[in-house]
């Protein structure tokens, strides 16, 4: 079949005939210029094609490597140290540094709704969510210097703020103006430059997210100090 | 006290046997040069037909009525009369084909999400979720249930597969920008989807119920204890106690096989239509 043909049936189906004339926006329509081909085969082939070598790539992986099933749960025997799920990881690392609320709620919290609100900045100013991940993935790593810090010069007020992490959510809600200032750079009012980076921060976020984990999985030992893997 | 008949079997399979075996047609099919002659005569027939009249007009023809579709129309027919299928458009930009597009990603991803269903579905008729069930189940499976390792293997990899595909189509998402207007609410879903994907590996992970199990759902439930003031209530809700225990078990087992992968459906049932409705965006 000459991909020609299929063209040929979706420009059958461009003969609009005129109706009327209404107020109001006009109704969302594909865009009829664009070259299209029929789902059946060209999708439906590939679909089934990519599910096939997903298959047979589960199946060999299942054959090869046994899902790992440590001894029967004892909660009178800890492991040390009690490691989360992998992809928590990152929140258990923070949750060296952090106190448990900052690390276990209110960061991941902060993360997805953060997510959420991406589509909702326009041009430039999508540079501040981004941004915000990125602050907001490190600031409460440095929660114990800042902790410190207000304990040598205020120590009743240090101890007090430090369970719920006033300090770092102080130092947060800075670094989102902060960023937002930075998007007000110049060099901003280029959208290519916007998109560039846009991309890298983004990227710098999963890399940043990603290093975390690795640093939990391989290189944390018992009571969570750092070893070398190869040691 | 009258002594009851003895029952002569007559099953309908013996009856046809007795029937047939009597016959001319028999002692002909037996033989075997009457053999060779029914055979050369079928033989002949597929071979003035064709293979392909044969494949096409075989009684498969019941549960697929249609011939093979040859022009643009009938492929079209293809996506929107079938109901597995109208899932898809009838036609789509040629740019979407392209692999760099997408990677394949949000494909693999519900592809993965039919392989837990499936998977996760036959380890239930084998899992009881108590805790002095569970972990002999797993050992069952292990060495005893045929291909029962193979299956929890699949569902255990198939798992953290899905975890690392449903994060790289955000990834993808992300650097296309494929989540501007108008399609701000199916990232939102997207989102959503990401947190139910983790929330099921989560509540799967205690199922085991081994060592590594116990302490990541231990470590894992006391940071939701960390919320201010309702911590140790949200904490108790979700253990169903103090400690994990069967409580525990059971209302993670429960989330795991019911709440969770029926409220992820919904939502990605929500995510494809939105991708229907909005119009798809990769490759522009």
């Amino acid at each position: 079949m000459a991909p020609d043909s299929d063209v040929a049936a979706t420009q059958e189906s461009k003969d609009l005939g005129l109706l009327g004339f209404i107020q109001g926006a006009p109704a969302p329509v594909a865009d009829l210029d664009e070259d299209r081909v029929s789902t059946y085969p060209h999708l439906i082939m590939r679909e089934f094609l990519a599910f096939g070598i997903m298959m047979a790539v589960l199946l060999v992986v299942s054959v090869m490597f046994n899902a790992p099933l440590e001894e029967i749960a004892n909660p009178g025997k800890t492991p040390n140290p009690a490691k989360a799920p992998w992809y928590f990881l990152s929140l258990q690392e923070m949750l060296h540094y952090a106190p448990p609320f900052i690390a276990g709620v209110f960061i991941p919290g902060l993360l997805v709704l953060t997510m959420c609100t991406i589509p909702f900045y326009r041009g430039r100013m999508v540079l501040v969510p981004v941004g915000f991940l990125i602050t907001s993935l490190v600031i409460p790593l440095f929660d114990g210097i800042i902790w410190s810090g207000i304990h040598a010069v205020a120590p009743g007020f240090a101890n007090m703020t430090r369970i719920y992490g006033i300090p770092t959510i102080i130092l947060l809600t800075i670094s989102y103006f902060v960023v937002a200032k930075w998007s007000l750079n110049p060099r901003f009012d280029d959208e290519a430059v916007v998109e560039k980076y846009r991309k890298r921060l983004f990227v710098l976020f999963v890399i940043m997210l990603t290093i975390l984990v690795l640093i939990g999985q391989y290189f944390r030992g018992p009571e969570w100090r750092w070893v070398w893997p190869w040691r | 006290m009258s002594v009851p008949e003895p029952v002569i079997e007559r099953s309908l399979r013996r009856r046809i046997a007795n029937a047939w075996h009597g016959t001319r047609a028999s002692q002909y099919l037996s033989s075997r040069k009457g053999f060779a002659k029914v055979l050369a005569f079928f033989s002949y027939g597929f071979w003035v037909a064709g293979w392909g009249d044969v494949v096409r007009t075989g009684p498969w023809k019941a549960v697929y009525p249609r011939p093979l579709p040859e022009t643009p129309r009938e492929k079209s027919e293809i996506a929107i009369t079938s109901f597995a299928l109208h899932i898809h458009p009838a036609t789509i930009p040629r740019r979407a084909l392209k692999f760099s597009t997408t990677y394949g990603l949000g494909g693999l991803s519900a592809g993965l999400f039919f392989v837990l269903l499936v998977t996760g579905v036959l380890l239930m008729f084998y899992y009881v979720p108590a805790t002095d069930h569970a972990y002999a189940n797993m050992v069952d499976l292990q060495h005893v249930v045929s291909l029962g390792r193979i299956l929890r293997n699949m569902h255990r990899w198939s798992a953290h597969a899905m975890v690392v595909v449903v994060s790289l189509h955000m990834l993808r998402v992300f650097i296309q920008r494929a989540y501007k207007s108008p399609r701000q609410l199916n990232w939102i879903i997207g989102v959503i989807c990401l947190v139910f994907t983790l929330l099921l590996s989560f509540t799967g992970y205690l199922l085991p119920w081994d060592q590594l199990a116990l302490w990541a759902v231990t470590v894992g439930t006391n940071m939701a204890g960390a919320v201010p003031l309702i911590g140790d209530k949200i904490r108790y809700v979700l253990l169903g106690g103090d400690t994990v225990d069967q409580a525990t078990l059971l209302r993670f087992f429960v989330l795991h096989v019911n709440f969770l992968p029926v409220f992820l459906g919904i939502f990605m049932g929500y995510h494809f239509w939105r991708v229907r409705k909005d119009g798809f965006s990769g490759g522009k």
